[in-house]
């Protein structure tokens, strides 16, 4: 068959790009936009005040990769309680960069940057870095694409919650209250167990900013709202990621307002009113 | 494999199916001289049009394909035997890296047979989350199957650097909610790892403004093009009888006339909520493979909009106890990738791991018939085959 009309209607529409913009990105003198929290190299975070790292040796990302990677050695704190951490060493040769580290980790220690440009001449001596090479500022905004990857772990930090909590959601096996009691054992040191229980609070408590709303709003345009957001559960509400109505996802158990208190699920509401108990030096009745 | 093992390539004497298809093949001389004159061609396993490493062993009488033989397994990572010793959450991470061009859908596979087997339910938001990552996964993958095709068919470029752009735009979004473009190990039990920030929404909304014409696009090049249609119009015909012999799935069957949808077959998560339509063609060939393919991103970007119209605010994932321990038993979940239906079949015996991981490939089940199809066909023909069948080699070899 000759060339016939198809043909010609296709080379029209190819030659209808020609007056159009090209949409390549010149790597590496341009750089692609990326969020703050794609899924780079493993970090490790330092507070911004004090210079240490957060991380408390206690191994939950080592177990939690999924290709052993993390290697991690530490001896116990002489000067009381915890442990103290002698070596962090990843193996970018091995890390597929799942996050599986991260939100595995409780202290918020942990975190991944948008770097990616790893090249290297040996595999085994540049590619494994230390837990100095793996420091990396937790500022505010580091923090806040830290809790985007994190995500939801097993449901704790129920997001959007303006629909209020349904029991229903809590039936599922297992009972998240006593994994939060379970963690708070090696927190001692540092942490109140309250503070370890609500995962996202920072273990120095000088984490105040809202991080949930930092990711949205590390994007460009974060205002406009998203048409997911229209609803009537939140209907006069400014976009929900500066979560005015919604409860508050990241609280510190001792200033959270009455108003927040009430509108956490059952479960975060009981933690804290333990902590208040416990900073008033009233212990909790514990599990028989 | 076994047939391979039974027929060395060096032998040049046809057995009996091959000497019966060499008499159904049109055209041919007398059979003794057909015995002379055949040639055994190894194409891959790294040749360009294999979609990856695969091999396919061809006999040939002059150009025409008198018997081929697909052989799999050169990226064998032993991804059933990994996902035994690894946890139940660290078994996501080894369904993206199956069919690396929509591994959202072979994640929600896997996450569908965990809730079967713990009894967990998914939020509504979750399920919403799913439907839209997995309808843009499905869109994704559907988009390189046609570039890549039109690369085969002899179309270089355009429509693959077309069908990119469009995915270009898929990643970015997927990165936004995953943080990654690949492997994004995404849809987890009990829900999705992460809320969608605002701006997905967004950009999602574009792409659908803008999706259609650009599917017209890619149309005005491939459909009514009268080379494409030559090349592709009645070439690799698949009677229904014989893909559901061989268990096709996926576009493949639909383009053989057989209205087989896992969303519409076993309806899961919230597919029924949505109006929509499975697209099918009658005639079984590489065109209509192409054109099903072309009418389900249509209708894919129809369940998007209204996903995207009618997700709710809420969880994003169920309450969960902090490491998974399904009650002994065993479950299978399967759900319609872009290639065909994806199942993941796992046994627990009660501990973190799963005693068995099992999963059903769509590429690999549909591979199987290209022996078959290709028969009777010339070799470059062969190529254009293989190229309708969209197979990702990492899901077939896994
Ligand atoms: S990102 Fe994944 S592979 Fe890399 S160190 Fe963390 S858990 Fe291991
Ligand atoms: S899980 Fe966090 S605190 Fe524990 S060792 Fe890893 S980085 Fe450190």
């Amino acid at each position: 068959m000759a060339l016939g009309l198809g043909v010609a209607r296709g080379m029209l529409s190819t030659l209808s790009h020609l007056a159009k913009k090209p949409i390549t990105i010149q790597y590496p003198e341009e750089q692609m936009e990326m969020p703050i929290w794609t899924r780079g190299r493993p970090r490790l975070l330092f507070e911004v005040d004090t210079g240490e790292l957060r991380c408390t040796a206690c191994g939950a990302c080592a177990l939690a990769c999924p290709v052993d990677v993390i290697k991690i050695e530490q001896h116990p704190n002489p000067a009381g309680k915890g442990k103290v951490l002698d070596r962090f060493d990843i193996d970018m040769a091995g890390c597929i960069e799942c996050a599986l580290c991260v939100e595995a980790c409780p202290f918020r220690a942990i975190t991944m940057a948008p770097d990616f440009e790893m090249a290297a001449y040996e595999r085994s001596t540049e590619l494994v870095f230390d837990m100095y090479q793996l420091r990396l500022a937790g500022t505010p905004e580091v923090d806040a694409g830290m809790e985007h990857i994190q995500g939801v772990k097993r449901g704790l930090k129920s997001q959007g919650g303006a629909a209020a909590p349904t029991p229903a959601a809590a039936k599922p096996a297992g009972a998240p209250a006593p994994a939060a009691a379970r963690t708070a054992g090696p927190v001692a040191g540092q942490a109140t167990g309250a503070t370890a229980a609500a995962t996202s609070t920072s273990a120095t408590g000088n984490q105040v900013a809202d991080p949930k709303a930092a990711p949205a709003a590390a994007v460009a345009s974060a205002n406009v709202p998203a048409p997911a957001h229209v609803s009537d559960a939140n209907p006069a509400g400014p976009p929900p990621a500066a979560a005015a109505a919604a409860p508050p996802t990241d609280f510190d158990p001792l200033t959270i307002s009455d108003e927040d208190l009430a509108k956490l699920p059952a479960a975060d509401r009981g933690r804290v009113y333990k902590a208040r108990l416990k900073a008033k030096g009233v212990q909790p009745p514990t599990r028989p | 494999m076994t047939d391979l093992l039974a027929r060395p390539a060096s032998q040049s004497n046809p057995d009996a199916d091959l000497g019966d298809s060499l008499t159904a093949s049109p055209g041919m001389a007398t059979a003794s001289e057909e015995r002379d004159t055949l040639i055994t061609l190894n194409m891959g396993p790294q040749h360009p049009s294999t979609h990856g490493v695969f091999r396919l062993i061809m006999q040939l009488q002059g150009e025409t394909v008198v018997a081929s033989t697909p052989v799999m397994g050169y990226l064998h990572r032993s991804s059933e035997k990994l996902g035994e010793v690894r946890t139940y959450v660290q078994g996501t991470v080894l369904t993206d890296r199956m069919d690396y061009l929509s591994p959202i859908t072979t994640n929600w596979a896997y996450a569908m047979a965990i809730e079967r087997l713990a009894g967990l339910e998914v939020p509504e938001r979750a399920e919403f989350l799913r439907v839209l990552t997995g309808e843009l996964s499905r869109i994704s993958s559907h988009l390189v199957a046609i570039g890549t095709f039109g690369q085969d068919v002899g179309m270089y470029g355009t429509p693959l650097l077309w069908a990119l752009r469009e995915r270009e735009m898929i990643l970015d979004m997927l990165a936004l909610v995953a943080g990654v473009r690949m492997n994004p190990s995404y849809v987890r039990y009990g829900g999705v790892a992460r809320d969608a920030p605002p701006e997905f929404f967004r950009k999602l909304q574009e792409f659908l403004d803008i999706f259609s014409s650009k599917i017209d696009e890619y149309e005005s090049v491939l459909t009514t093009n009268e080379i494409f249609r030559n090349r592709t119009v009645g070439i690799g015909l698949l009677p229904p009888e014989i893909a559901k012999a061989y268990s096709v799935t996926g576009p493949i069957l639909r383009a053989s006339g057989v209205p087989y949808d896992v969303r519409l077959a076993e309806p899961y998560s919230i597919y029924n909520r949505f109006d929509w339509e499975v697209p099918v063609r009658y005639n079984g060939d590489c065109f209509d493979r192409y054109l099903v393919r072309i009418a389900e991103m249509r209708q894919s970007a129809r369940i998007l909009q209204q996903a995207l119209d009618g997700i709710p605010e809420g969880d994003i994932r169920a309450k969960l106890p902090k490491v998974l321990k399904p009650p002994k038993g065993e479950a299978y979940a399967r759900i319609e990738g872009p290639k065909g239906e994806i199942g993941f079949y796992l046994v627990s015996d009660g501990t973190v791991n799963p005693y068995r991981y099992n999963v059903r490939p769509p590429s690999f089940v549909n591979l199987t018939c290209l022996g078959q199809v290709a028969i009777g066909h010339k070799l470059a023909d062969a190529v254009v085959i293989l190229g309708s069948f969209d197979i990702v080699m990492g899901e077939v070899d896994r």
